[in-house]
């Protein structure tokens, strides 16, 4: 794998321009269906359903703007994590150790945040 | 005010907002969570959420131009992104344990930063013969291509510029900005690199900084799809826009005029955080 970084950026443009639309595609159902709605986003309200991985597949695969909204954004932070593996790989190859630890514990750290329910 | 022009608004915010980071480089963060919070009062968890998600996108989106032009330093990058990782993670969790009037408070100082530091002028870097040991170990000097020939550069100081990426990743984390102008610092001021690299690698790690975040704030519910849709969409193309307008402004003039704004802006955040009324 001759050119890992180009590989990198064109990965990380894919999973953008995915993300991108798929968001923009569940945006504007949300807004057909509650464009005239009134806006409540001025106090914190933890009572935001969609904030768990499973319950945003599920959501996605019921074709629920809201779904497809935050499925659009997990798909951004799945590039980012694409993109520190790949990146480890490339040290892996080079026979980089330290900075293939390194990019491995980044990933860890990465699910590790994904995985991550509030204490 | 009714969903629709509530994400009409924030979308035109929110392009300016992309449009501002990608012609001087400070991130959307910056810009857009002030006019989140004091212009149309949506709750600053939830514009720290969408600002998170915006830097992702910025990031990902710019990275692949730096890449080819060959700026980016990936091991430099990788090996400092280790300590804004686990600043990003620390100061995610502890979000949630602070007051929003800190939280202004905290905004407010680092936005005098970040105008100071974006108002400064780039000095030239002074040329090194040695690196810092662990430069050596990791390989980290390099060098790009610029002005028709090979510039190398050797990296100096690299724990310290280690501990600056921590605290860069922790105000990541506990504000939902990129703090990209503390990642440059390190790597320009610090570690000796010459701008570009700084630049382009500070670019390519921060969309890692904000996703250690991101999962964090996912489960703290910071991450609210009514806001996301518009900025998100509004920041990419604006940047987008920024991108191509680059190559033509004189960015120097719109990084002074962007300086004084962010500190007016800095001075109200930082005001409405003292006052309470937030």
């Amino acid at each position: 794998m001759k050119n890992l970084p180009l590989m990198i950026g064109i990965t990380l443009r894919i999973g953008v321009l995915i993300a991108f639309c798929i968001v923009f595609m569940g945006g504007i159902i949300y807004l057909y269906q509650h464009g005239t709605d009134v806006v409540v986003l001025h106090t914190f309200q933890n009572n935001n359903q969609y904030n768990t991985i499973p319950a945003i597949l599920t959501a996605f695969l019921q074709y629920s703007p809201m779904g497809w909204i935050q499925c659009g954004t997990l798909i951004l932070v799945l590039t980012q994590w694409v993109r520190v593996i790949l990146t480890a790989w490339l040290f892996y190859q080079n026979k980089e150790t330290i900075l293939f630890i390194l990019s491995l514990f980044i990933g860890i750290a990465l699910i590790y945040s994904l995985l991550y329910i509030p204490l | 005010m009714t969903i629709i022009y509530f994400t009409l608004f924030i979308f035109i915010i929110s392009f300016f907002a992309g449009l501002v980071g990608a012609i001087t480089g400070l991130g959307g963060g910056i810009v857009l969570i002030p006019a989140l919070v004091l212009l149309f009062h949506v709750d600053i968890h939830y514009a720290m959420g969408a600002s998170l998600i915006s830097v992702m996108a910025t990031s990902s989106g710019a990275a692949i131009y730096y890449l080819k032009c060959g700026y980016t330093n990936i091991r430099i990058g990788m090996f400092l992104e280790t300590g804004a990782v686990i600043g990003a993670m620390a100061g995610a969790i502890l979000v949630s344990m602070l007051s929003t009037s800190f939280i202004a408070i905290l905004f407010g100082a680092v936005l005098f930063i970040s105008a100071y530091l974006t108002s400064r002028r780039k000095e030239d870097i002074e040329l090194y013969k040695t690196s810092h040991p662990w430069a050596i170990y990791l390989k980290l000097d390099s060098q790009y291509h610029g002005d028709m020939r090979e510039n190398k550069y050797r990296v100096q100081h690299a724990p310290w510029a280690l501990l600056i990426m921590t605290i860069s990743g922790a105000l990541s984390g506990l504000l939902g900005i990129g703090s990209g102008a503390l990642k440059v610092l390190a790597m320009d001021q610090v570690m000796k690199i010459p701008y570009k690299v700084s630049a382009a690698t500070s670019n390519f790690i921060i969309g890692i900084t904000a996703a250690v975040s991101a999962g964090v704030y996912l489960a703290n519910g910071y991450i609210n799809p009514p806001v996301i849709f518009p900025v998100l969409i509004g920041v990419m193309l604006g940047a987008t826009g920024g991108a191509f307008i680059l190559e033509k402004a004189h960015s120097r003039y719109l990084r002074m005029f962007f300086s004084l704004a962010i500190f007016i802006i800095g001075m109200e955040i930082l005001y409405k955080g003292l006052t309470g009324k937030l």
